[in-house]
């Protein structure tokens, strides 16, 4: 009996049941909801600012989160999808595409609303690093999470599964910051809101090559 | 046989080992093997790898069984596992030629430093002659974590040992190689 076959023996004997793969749609479902709750409970943590009700009543404000939300939620399905060995390549390169294109246009469209001197002065108000901060801490828990939900699966492209992973989780982390800051200025959000947001989604291609290795 | 009466068959056999069917799953390995070997041929020209780096997949297909979702095709999912598992072999491979670290504080060399050449190969060499005075046991373990990549739990299953017991095993060749280097620089 040569070593493969010893091994297959080896492999083979007293093999225990596993439970195959959930779909995608109950995994990001079930993902969402720990999502809703850990921010839910955070907000009660951080402290919910009263202000921030005249900016839900405002056309950009809602119409932006609702589009940062979708992008969050296509970037986790298309992480969860390219978690598992022989996905479908096309669904995870639409569904990065969209939430891309979903988040370009929010850049370019707030920063059609800023000269380069308010810029400045927003970028040396280091006040600001505290959303960021917001934005890291909202995302954290969910990102383990996700991460978890991820590596049960076997992901074969490790480094664009962390970067969806992680670009989804800081979406959502980034929508949640922005019901916890009263600045609306153009500037702000682009330096300390969404900067990190792509900046941190980069850092997964690391982490998923770290945390993903199965 | 055809090939979508094949896939079905397979299709049944990864369902009732994911139930738990060890019949079912032995023979499903032996009816992929030749599969395997025949791709892991094609891609890997070194021959004398091909045994090691076939192992290595059916230890990732064993791993990631979980993950097989019985509505979809099955040839596709291993295909795709055997195709990590080969990048994985070889990144592993090319790791341990570019640079070897047993332990940080007592083997460290950098190939691209053209005055480390004679450095390297000194510890190459006194890493073999610590290497050799390990129990064969030990120096298997060893090799099959540190140089060929494999992890602590794909090792237990390969060699039928307990995880603990090869953790334990290698903790002790390290320490064995530590107190022999130790004993070589002074």
């Amino acid at each position: 009996m040569n070593n493969t076959q010893k091994l297959i023996k080896s492999l083979t004997k007293d093999i225990k049941p596993v439970t195959p793969t959930k779909p995608v749609i109950f995994n990001v479902s079930l993902w969402l909801l720990a999502v809703v709750f850990i921010t839910t409970l955070s907000f009660f943590t951080l402290g919910y600012k009263q202000q921030i009700l005249n900016n839900i009543h405002t056309t950009k404000f809602i119409t932006e989160n609702i589009l940062i939300l979708i992008a969050g939620i296509c970037l986790s399905i298309a992480a969860i999808i390219s978690s598992v060995p022989a996905y479908k390549k096309y669904q995870t390169v639409i569904l990065t595409i969209i939430s891309t294109t979903i988040w370009l246009a929010i850049l370019m469209e707030n920063s059609f609303n800023i000269t380069s001197q308010s810029f400045i002065a927003e970028a040396q108000k280091y006040i600001g690093t505290l959303c960021t901060a917001d934005v890291i801490m909202l995302s954290i828990i969910p990102a383990i999470i996700l991460f978890m939900m991820i590596k049960k699966n076997a992901s074969t492209n490790l480094a664009y599964t962390g970067f969806l992973a992680l670009f989804a989780t800081v979406s959502l982390g980034a929508l949640s910051s922005r019901f916890l800051c009263p600045i609306t200025d153009p500037s702000h959000l682009i330096i300390w809101h969404f900067a990190p947001v792509f900046i941190i989604g980069l850092l997964g291609i690391f982490l998923g090559r770290l945390l993903l290795k199965w | 046989m055809n090939k979508n009466n094949q896939e079905q068959k397979w299709q049944k056999l990864m369902v009732s080992s994911q139930n738990g069917d060890s019949k079912a799953y032995a023979q499903l390995l032996k009816e992929i093997l030749p599969l395997i070997k025949n791709f892991v041929k094609k891609r890997v020209f070194d021959a004398s790898l091909v045994d090691d780096v076939t192992q290595n997949a059916l230890l990732g297909i064993h791993t990631a069984r979980a993950s097989y979702n019985p509505a979809q095709p099955f040839t596709p999912w291993l295909y795709a596992i055997v195709r990590y598992k080969i990048l994985d072999y070889i990144r592993a491979q090319q790791r341990y030629s570019d640079n070897i670290s047993l332990n940080d504080d007592d083997f460290e060399t950098f190939c691209s430093s053209a005055t480390n050449i004679q450095e390297e190969t000194d510890i190459k060499k006194d890493l073999a002659t610590a290497m050799k005075k390990l129990p064969a046991k030990q120096q298997l373990i060893i090799n099959l974590i540190k140089i060929q990549g494999f992890t602590a739990s794909e090792v237990a299953l390969k060699l039928n040992m307990s995880l603990s017991a090869v953790k334990v095993s290698a903790f002790r060749g390290y320490k064995t190689l530590k107190d022999i280097n130790k004993g070589g620089n002074t």
